[in-house]
């Protein structure tokens, strides 16, 4: 089943489109924050060098009066300014409570008091405490010191929130989207590749000249299509060598047959044979005849095999055909200690003389191989208004109920009793097939007082 | 009675030449097309047994060779295949019956018995209405010298009608003959076909071919 690669496939979709997600994610929310940061920073330099100028000059007063007008609102959460010494407590110092205390110290204070300038970040008690803050060095009634000034970082804060929450919602819809987006886009890939599974499903050893049908498209399935017709024209063409191997032996051999056939009967019939010799010739004359039989029925196989037994209709005398069949069995029943007998008036109906022949012979063979020892096989022409046949009766152990149908069962192609040429078990599925082309019906019934009786009728 | 075996297989031809010259007959040996032929026309011969599978010309091209030179002998036809077309090839050719090998040798002198009793008639292969010629092995029809096409099913009928040229054939027989025995149709499905037959070989010729018979059925007449 395809659901595994669906799965993968949005499952690996999902993964990328997240990973990509998230890396676009924290290189915009770092770069916010860094700019932001770096406006905070200006403005604190900005303010800064206002109040240093105003404390150098004037002192106290103008600290204050500076810092609150260049400070945003010096009450307000985090802006506030404060002058620190190297040693000791704040100066001075104007704004947010949390300049009453010294913001810097040790090193850094020292480096600021000595001519350096830091620019740093301070996070106080509580989360919405954020600072960014500068420090200068100063000097004021020659005293060295340093110049602390801090502004808030929370409306830059609230923003990269923002911008973060925005993120996350829309990331977490935009995967949902490509989860469902993606799980429909690979179903309607797999499609075609559905689709070239069933029908390749139903093509079977009848079926081999059928094909998958291709799509236009130069790529993975098409591609798929045309290996899968590749590989069935390749099936098909072993097939039918195979097929036409049989076809083949079986037809040359019907040359010798004929030849050894010939001299056997002529023999028989113009030659003074007695004896053990008499017996040889029309023993061997038996074996011939029998391979006759196979080979008509090897070939008639390959017929239907290749797709359809063709009918020679002419104007049939059953009576006669019927007569033939059992003259080419007669030293087979012999042999078996069966006698055949053929009754019934001439009716001529519409058929195949050859395929008729076959059949007939076929259940004379069937029957002389079931009936006992002494009994007779009655090989009964008949006819009725629309309808005229054969009816071959034997008193062997007839045939159970449950197997009436089955016996004539066309048996599989791939059935490796093709072997068994020459038995009966391929014999009744051919006769099947030939009363059937000549659309006429053939059955078993049970035999008046015991064994069975095989009937065939065709359009009379 | 004189016979002619054309068999290239020197054991079956042997052994047949045997059991027939037992069975009276006086039998000639040709194992190629050519010596056949050769053998035909120096002789005249009772009835000949050909095998479709020789060397030096195919056996249905000798039996139309010998029956386009007016030699109207009973040919009996010998043959490996047992395809329809094979079958009937020798038979469009000019041969009177076939038989299938390996066969019975029985059946051989049954069946050549039976042809030689038909006698030996002129039996053209081209059926010959006055100016219609109906070629069944070619499958070709011309009226006046110029060739008409005609579907699978006209061929059909036209060739019954012309085998019973100046009979009076019925509806019945034609629907029996000439299509399916289990056709669901109605016989005015004959009608219909008739009528194209016309229109394909009356119209174009300006002459009259087929005639209606009412009550019993058409007739193929040269005008």
């Amino acid at each position: 089943m395809s659901a595994p690669i669906r799965l993968r496939l949005t499952a690996w979709n999902v993964v990328l489109l997240a990973a990509v997600l998230l890396a676009l994610g924290a290189f915009v929310v770092t770069r916010l924050r860094s700019d932001l940061t770096a406006s905070v920073d200006s403005s604190l330099r900005a303010a800064s060098y206002q109040i240093a100028r105003g404390w150098e000059a004037e002192g106290t007063p103008d600290f204050i009066d500076v810092a609150h007008t260049v400070l945003p609102g010096p009450a307000r959460h985090g802006s506030g300014a404060q002058v620190l010494e190297r040693s000791g407590p704040v100066t001075v110092s104007v704004g947010d409570p949390i300049v009453e205390a010294p913001l810097i110290a040790g090193r850094r204070l020292a480096s600021v008091v000595g001519g350096g300038r830091i620019s740093f970040s301070l996070r106080g008690g509580s989360p919405s405490e954020h600072l960014r803050l500068i420090a200068v060095p100063v000097t004021h009634r020659g005293k060295r010191q340093a110049l602390v000034v801090a502004e808030s970082l929370a409306a830059s804060d609230h923003a990269v929130n923002r911008v973060l929450v925005l993120g996350l919602f829309g990331g977490a819809g935009a995967l949902g989207l490509i989860a469902l987006g993606g799980w429909w886009i690979a179903r309607r890939a797999l499609v075609p590749v559905e689709r070239m599974t069933s029908r390749a499903d139903r093509i079977g050893i009848e079926d081999l000249a059928a094909r998958i049908p291709e799509p236009r498209w130069r790529d993975e399935v098409g591609h798929l299509a045309r290996t899968l017709n590749a590989m069935l024209a390749r099936l098909e063409r072993g097939v039918q060598a195979r097929e036409r191997l049989i076809a083949d032996v079986s037809h040359e051999l019907r040359a010798p047959l004929a030849a050894i056939r010939s001299e056997l009967e002529v023999s028989l019939r113009h030659d003074a044979l007695e004896g053990d010799a008499r017996a040889a010739v029309m023993s061997a004359h038996e074996e011939t005849v029998r391979m006759g039989h196979i080979v008509e029925n090897l070939l008639t196989l390959a017929r239907l095999d290749e797709g359809g037994l063709e009918l020679l209709l002419a104007r049939v005398d059953l009576r006669h055909v019927a007569e033939e069949a059992a003259a080419s069995y007669r030293a087979a029943a012999n042999a078996a200690g069966v006698e055949l007998a053929v009754e019934g008036d001439p009716v001529t109906v519409r058929g195949d003389r050859e395929r008729l022949r076959q059949v007939i012979g076929n259940l004379i063979d069937n029957a002389i191989g079931f009936a006992p020892r002494r009994s007779a096989v009655k090989i009964v022409v008949w006819r009725t208004d629309d309808e005229a046949g054969v009816r071959v009766a034997d008193l062997g152990p007839g045939v159970p109920a449950t197997d009436r149908e089955r016996i004539f069962e066309r048996f599989e192609r791939r059935d490796l009793a093709r072997s068994r040429a020459g038995g009966a078990g391929l014999g009744l599925a051919i006769c099947r097939e030939i009363i059937e082309a000549h659309r006429g019906r053939i059955w078993v019934r049970d035999g008046d007082s015991a064994g069975s009786v095989f009937i065939l009728a065709v359009p009379a | 009675m004189r016979l002619l075996i054309v068999e290239d297989d020197v054991k079956l031809a042997g052994s047949l030449a045997r059991g027939l010259r037992r069975e009276g007959y006086a039998v000639d040996l040709a194992a190629s097309g050519a010596d056949a032929l050769l053998h035909a026309r120096v002789y005249d011969y009772d009835a000949v047994i050909l095998d479709v599978m020789i060397p030096q010309g195919d056996g249905v091209e000798v039996c139309r060779t010998l029956r386009g030179e007016g030699r109207w002998m009973p040919i009996l036809i010998l043959t490996a295949r047992d395809g329809v077309a094979d079958r009937i090839r020798g038979l469009d050719a000019g041969a009177d019956d076939y038989l299938v090998k390996p066969f019975d040798y029985g059946e051989l002198i049954a069946r050549l018995r039976a042809i030689v009793r038909r006698g030996a008639p002129e039996r053209p292969t081209v059926l010959i209405v006055g100016d219609l010629e109906v070629d069944p092995a070619a499958h070709t029809v011309m009226r006046q010298g110029r060739s008409v096409e005609l579907t699978a099913r006209e061929f059909a009928l036209i060739e019954f009608l012309a085998r019973r040229g100046g009979e009076v054939v019925s509806r019945a027989e034609l629907l029996e003959h000439v299509w399916d025995q289990n056709f669901e149709g109605s016989t005015n499905v004959v009608d219909v076909y008739v009528g194209y037959l016309r229109r394909k070989l009356e119209e174009p010729f300006g002459r009259p071919l087929i005639r209606t018979v009412r009550g019993a059925g058409y007739v193929l007449e040269a005008a």
